[in-house]
């Protein structure tokens, strides 16, 4: 009986999983709370059994499903600066189905490499992970001295003075480094004072997340004049190369990992570390070739590997959602001597924690949860992109965010502290827009988890709130 | 090397440094004597990534240029800017004194530029308009200008690649280039350039006995910021922080932070462009080694790789001890035998990539847009 129970756990979790993630401009860690929420009220309908299977559907339909919003209905337009995403580029350009097929396909890859890669978790995925705790403080010092440093000025630098040229290169890097500022001080604000009583602790982190990720965007795109075509093409077949999914790999599983290791590293700065790692796009450059063509004097040959990358970016980040919110997860249950209580991070494992624990056998489980789940999910993407791709040209985007706003912010109001909820996302819906209007990289504003993260493994964490006189 | 192989390579070399290592452990391991939570780690990863930092974010906007060319992203006139680009060329060679000509890309739209190639003949100078290209530096197809897409400017000067004014201390390089490269290939014609995204470029010219003018790409790049001596001078406050804040071990935050800044100009002098290594001693900026090009994917990689091994092996080694294996065994299975499968992988590839003819087609052929099924 057991099996079937969890198996009808695993479907109705995948289905509202999906249908979470439908909802524009969600964060993980939202939509993880949301799910805690949900939890708790169904807490004596869910078996103790089913509760990991349940939520592992959940992150795994995630993963899969909320390529579709990402795609179709980001905000991104002419203001972002040189950082349009591959998928907005492509939708723009009619192919928002092959955007959303091929980053689709990257998280089956995902899932099977997660799967493969099952003895390196055992056999030395534990050793980097005991070598590497007691060293976690710098090596997220580290992450946060990178991410920091390698913000490349998107300016020219044009001006007749040095410092013309610098204030219209910098913008951005200034911009970045501003919000980088702000949130670890509203992160240190919070984790020293937090704003919800601790039985909901984990509430303190909605409506900082809201106001960081999704309400900007919201309000990008009900300013923004960008227009995308509603008429979308659609492929009969996954227009890539096998090639792709082998070089999409390597930074899918760098990135991933990482990001799955790390406290408060997010898929994005992870891609950002295994992209600076793993490009080989110089494999083969550019070359000046002879022209034929009396009106130019030389042709500039550019490889198919440049082409690729565009391919690469989506299917590897496709492997690196896969390795960060499902192997985050899935490491929980990786019981050895070495990790006997597993090596599980991310936001589930923090709000799971109190309510349910890993034991051996769980894991092979688990990894028939996510074969399962993530055969639904696939086949639930590939129709919700075809229903989305009909709906397209009736959907009034601004209208959906619009909604999706005064949903959010009935959310913060009634399970983010009320009025100090609001106030905490007014607050950081503020510092979450200074990425959007001056183009530099959103995930700046996870520094409201890095700094206190990085300074409280240290034991820093009080001599800054003295510091700061919060306590 | 690209800036993250710099940060990771400086990032091992100090966790060879066993107090440093066991200082950054944590206080909660307790079998380590001596951990102290410290950040000290931090400082070979910034001062490894000081030196580009300094000339890409700083460096480059005190190189004011005589002559500018910021082309009209709607009307941009390749004749025009040929003729200011030989008037730069010209003045050094008239004058006898340098001169500098800055270039800006075309930015047509949020993610698009239009590219642009700048050609050079013994005695002329030819920019050619290219396609529309994204930021991924890929072209559009049917996106390049009609008619004729170039200009083209005579020079009353000889533009050469290779300075003869050498120092003495490019003349200890160029002895040790050529004890392990063995003798330099004689000097080509300067290579084209292609500029295109994100920023611009900048080239110097300076007039030389021989009568050639002396072509300098990027004049501000690997000067004063890439020395050995500034690196010390850089980290005295380092030293005078650590101290005055009475921290343990306090000489050690100054020498790791000098050992990053080294190995990043260590690792530079393998590339074609070396550094002013004395400066503010010794002022010329020396050639490189020429063992590999920076962008080299190989090199990065294998590096990044190699740096994170070690790192992971020296923490083990110095605090946490969890690896029950001789060192040469660790080294052979995780570092030798991964770096031989991947520089197998790699060569096949490469080999692959290169032997793939090249369309013959004038236009690219837009194998990225759209392989509709």
């Amino acid at each position: 009986m057991e099996p079937l129970i969890i198996m009808i756990f695993v479907v109705f979790g995948t289905l509202l999983g999906g249908l979470l993630c439908m909802i524009p401009s969600l964060h993980i860690y939202n939509v993880a709370g949301i799910s805690l929420v949900i939890w708790l009220n169904l807490r004596n309908a869910i078996p103790y059994y089913a509760i990991a299977p349940f939520f592992m559907s959940m992150i795994v339909a995630y993963s899969f499903i909320n390529t579709i919003p990402m795609t179709f209905f980001s905000a991104a337009d002419e203001s972002a600066g040189a950082s349009i995403l591959p998928s907005v580029d492509m939708l723009k350009s009619k192919r928002g189905f092959d955007a959303t097929i091929m980053s689709g396909m990257g998280v089956f890859l995902g899932v099977i490499i997660l799967i493969l890669l099952t003895p390196f978790y055992y056999f030395i995925w534990t050793y980097i992970n005991i070598i590497c705790a007691p060293h976690l403080h710098w090596i997220l010092g580290l992450v946060i001295v990178f991410y920091i440093m390698s913000e490349w000025p998107k300016g020219a630098g044009r001006g007749d003075k040095w410092w013309k040229k610098f204030k219209d290169s910098w913008r951005n890097v200034f911009a970045g480094t501003c919000t980088f500022i702000l949130a670890s001080c509203v992160g240190l604000i919070v984790t020293t004072k937090p704003l919800a009583p601790p039985e909901m602790s984990f509430q303190n982190i909605m409506p900082i997340f809201l106001g960081f990720f999704a309400f900007p965007s919201i309000i990008q795109t009900l300013i923004s004049d960008a227009k995308f075509p509603s008429e979308q093409y659609q492929s009969k077949y996954v227009n890539c190369k096998w090639s792709d999914f082998g070089v999409a790999a390597l930074p899918g599983v760098i990135g991933g990992l990482i990001a799955a290791y790390l406290p408060a590293v997010t898929a994005g700065i992870g891609a950002i570390f295994a992209s600076h790692m793993t490009n080989h796009r110089n494999l083969q450059q550019a070359s000046f070739e002879k022209s034929k063509n009396k009106n130019t004097m030389v042709k500039l040959y550019t490889p198919e590997i440049y082409y690729q990358q565009e391919r690469v970016f989506l299917i590897g980040g496709g492997v690196t959602k896969v390795m960060y919110y499902i192997g985050a997860f899935l490491f929980l249950f990786v019981l050895t001597e070495l990790t006997p209580n597993g090596m599980g991070r991310g936001g589930l494992n923090v709000l799971l924690k109190p309510v349910f624990s890993p034991e051996h056998g769980d894991y092979p489980i688990m990894i028939g949860v996510i074969l399962f789940s993530a055969a639904i999910s696939l086949l639930l993407m590939i129709y919700l992109t075809y229903f989305v791709i009909k709906i397209l040209p009736k959907v009034n985007v601004k209208l959906v965010y619009s909604i999706v706003g005064v949903i959010l912010l009935f959310i913060v109001y009634f399970m983010g502290g009320k009025m100090m909820g609001l106030l905490v996302a007014a607050v950081t819906t503020c510092i979450g827009c200074i990425p959007v209007f001056f183009n530099c990289r959103r995930s700046h504003c996870m520094a409201v988890l890095l700094t206190p993260i990085a300074l409280n493994m240290a034991d820093y964490g009080d001599a800054i709130a003295q510091l700061l006189r919060l306590n | 090397m690209k800036g993250f192989t710099h940060f990771m390579s400086a990032v091992a070399a100090a966790t060879f440094i066993p107090e440093v290592v066991r200082m950054s452990t944590s206080s909660r391991l307790d079998s380590v004597e001596g951990a102290a939570n410290s950040f000290i780690m931090l400082l070979p990863g910034i001062f490894g990534l000081l030196p580009d930092f300094m000339d890409f974010k700083l460096g480059q906007f005190f190189s004011i240029a005589e002559y500018e060319i910021d082309p009209d992203p709607l009307n941009p006139n390749p004749q025009e800017m040929t003729d200011i680009f030989a008037k730069a060329v010209n003045q050094a060679g008239d004058t006898g004194k340098d001169t500098r000509v800055q270039l800006f890309p075309i930015q047509l739209g949020a993610s698009l530029w239009r590219q642009y190639n700048i050609i050079f003949e013994p005695r002329a100078v030819v920019i050619q308009f290219n396609e529309i290209v994204k930021t991924s530096q890929c072209p559009i197809y049917g996106t390049a200008p009609e008619g004729k897409r170039y200009g083209r400017t005579e020079l009353k000067y000889e533009l050469k690649a290779r300075t003869n004014e050498i120092c003495w201390m490019n003349k200890a390089i160029q002895w040790l280039r050529h004890k392990i490269k063995g003798p330099d290939h004689p000097p080509g014609p300067v290579k084209p350039s292609t500029l295109d995204i994100l920023s611009g470029t900048q080239f110097a010219f300076h007039k030389e006995s021989d009568g050639k003018i002396y072509f300098n790409w990027l004049p501000w790049h690997r000067t004063w910021s890439h020395s050995y001596v500034f690196g010390v001078i850089l980290s005295i406050p380092v030293f005078i922080g650590a101290y005055l804040f009475g921290l343990y071990n306090w000489w050690l935050y100054g020498l790791v932070a000098i050992l990053g800044f080294w190995v990043h100009l260590t690792e530079d002098m393998t590339g074609h462009i070396g550094g002013a290594l004395f400066w503010p001693l010794h002022m010329p900026r020396s050639e490189g080694l020429e063992l590999f090009k920076a962008s080299d994917p190989r090199t990065n990689f294998s590096l990044d790789y190699t740096a994170i091994v070690l790192i992971l092996w020296n923490i083990d080694r110095y605090s946490t001890k969890k690896i029950d294996m001789p060192g040469w065994l660790f080294l052979l299975v995780f570092l030798v035998i991964p770096l031989y499968i991947y520089f197998y992988v790699v060569a096949k590839i490469k080999k692959k990539l290169h032997s793939a003819p090249k369309p013959t087609m004038e236009e690219p052929d837009g194998s990225a847009e759209a392989i509709v099924d």
